[in-house]
């Protein structure tokens, strides 16, 4: 009796584990659909920019793609991208979002981009910098300012 | 006889050009690769350990792995991912290699990015730090300073 009643409740704590698993793996798949596409730098001061994130891992989130400047010597050139992807089961009272970062290097100029930031209402909110190799003073390699990002329908 | 200088001076100008470039690549890997320490700027807290790893000579892509000093994810490994960068010294201009990478703290869900350049042997560095979850909707992203010494 005790070993019937253990083997059920072992089955049912692998039923419980599968059932998370297969949440987990949907999670995932979500997650690749809502980010992988083109998307569209809005921050007017720069130009339309565009990313094209082609691959999110499922298991380690890492982030693949590709990034096209809007203008200047590196404009219609395509640069590889690749940066991360995470998240957190949402806690009470606190505001939850899908984390994001991912970087370019600008080979055209040297200079490297990054954007970190969220994904939240189908937008990527991100503070970004860039640093460049040549500057006119020390102090001012890197610079940084924030970008959305819109996805391309 | 003229044709024939003007070719040897044109094969010399490939030559010295080539072998340049050639010697930035290699020599921006091995000044990199190896064991960092990271050093919170105004703050006497531990820092992390980096290990890069690898730096593609060709596409500048830079691994590593990241080991916290303490908290839940003390003392694990995390994959880091990022790119190094050069150019030119140009007249007047301070010259410096460009670098940036990334680490995805699973533990915790958040990530962090640092973006900087490599100089006298240091890493100097902004960093943004973006969280799942914020009491607030504006207070998921921190931002700071590091410096990365070479560990001995």
């Amino acid at each position: 009796m005790i070993r019937r009643t253990l083997l059920m409740l072992s089955a049912c704590i692998l039923l419980i584990g599968m059932c998370d698993s297969s949440r987990s793996r949907a999670q995932d798949a979500s997650l690749q659909n809502k980010l992988i596409g083109r998307w569209t730098n809005q921050n007017e001061t720069k130009g339309p920019a565009t990313i094209n994130i082609t691959a999110v891992d499922s298991a380690t989130g890492q982030l693949k793609g590709k990034y096209s400047p809007p203008s200047g010597a590196a404009a219609g050139k395509e640069f590889d991208i690749v940066g991360w992807v995470s998240s957190a089961p949402p806690v009470a009272n606190r505001d939850n979002v899908i984390v994001v970062s991912f970087s370019v290097s600008l080979t055209t100029y040297g200079s490297i981009a990054t954007w970190t930031g969220f994904l939240k209402e189908n937008k990527i909110i991100a503070s970004s910098s860039n640093v460049r190799s040549n500057s006119g003073y020390e102090w001012d390699h890197i610079t940084a300012t924030y970008d959305v990002w819109t996805k391309s329908p | 006889m003229k044709r024939r200088l003007v070719l040897l001076t044109c094969c010399l100008i490939v030559l010295v050009g080539f072998s340049h470039s050639q010697a930035q690549d290699t020599s921006i890997p091995s000044r990199l690769i190896g064991k960092w320490m990271q050093h919170y700027t105004g703050m006497s807290l531990q820092g992390a350990t980096l290990n890069i790893t690898s730096v593609d000579s060709v596409t500048g892509q830079l691994k590593g792995k990241w080991i916290p000093p303490s908290g839940a994810a003390g003392g694990k490994e995390f994959n880091v991912i990022g790119w190094v960068s050069s150019a030119q010294p140009r007249e007047k201009l301070d010259n410096v290699i460009t670098i940036s990478f990334s680490v995805s703290l699973t533990t915790y869900g958040s990530i962090t990015s640092y973006t900087g350049y490599f100089r006298d042997n240091k890493i100097t560095t902004s960093w943004f730090n973006i969280k799942p979850n914020a009491t607030y909707e504006w207070d998921h992203i921190s931002t700071g300073q590091d410096i990365f010494t070479r560990n001995p």
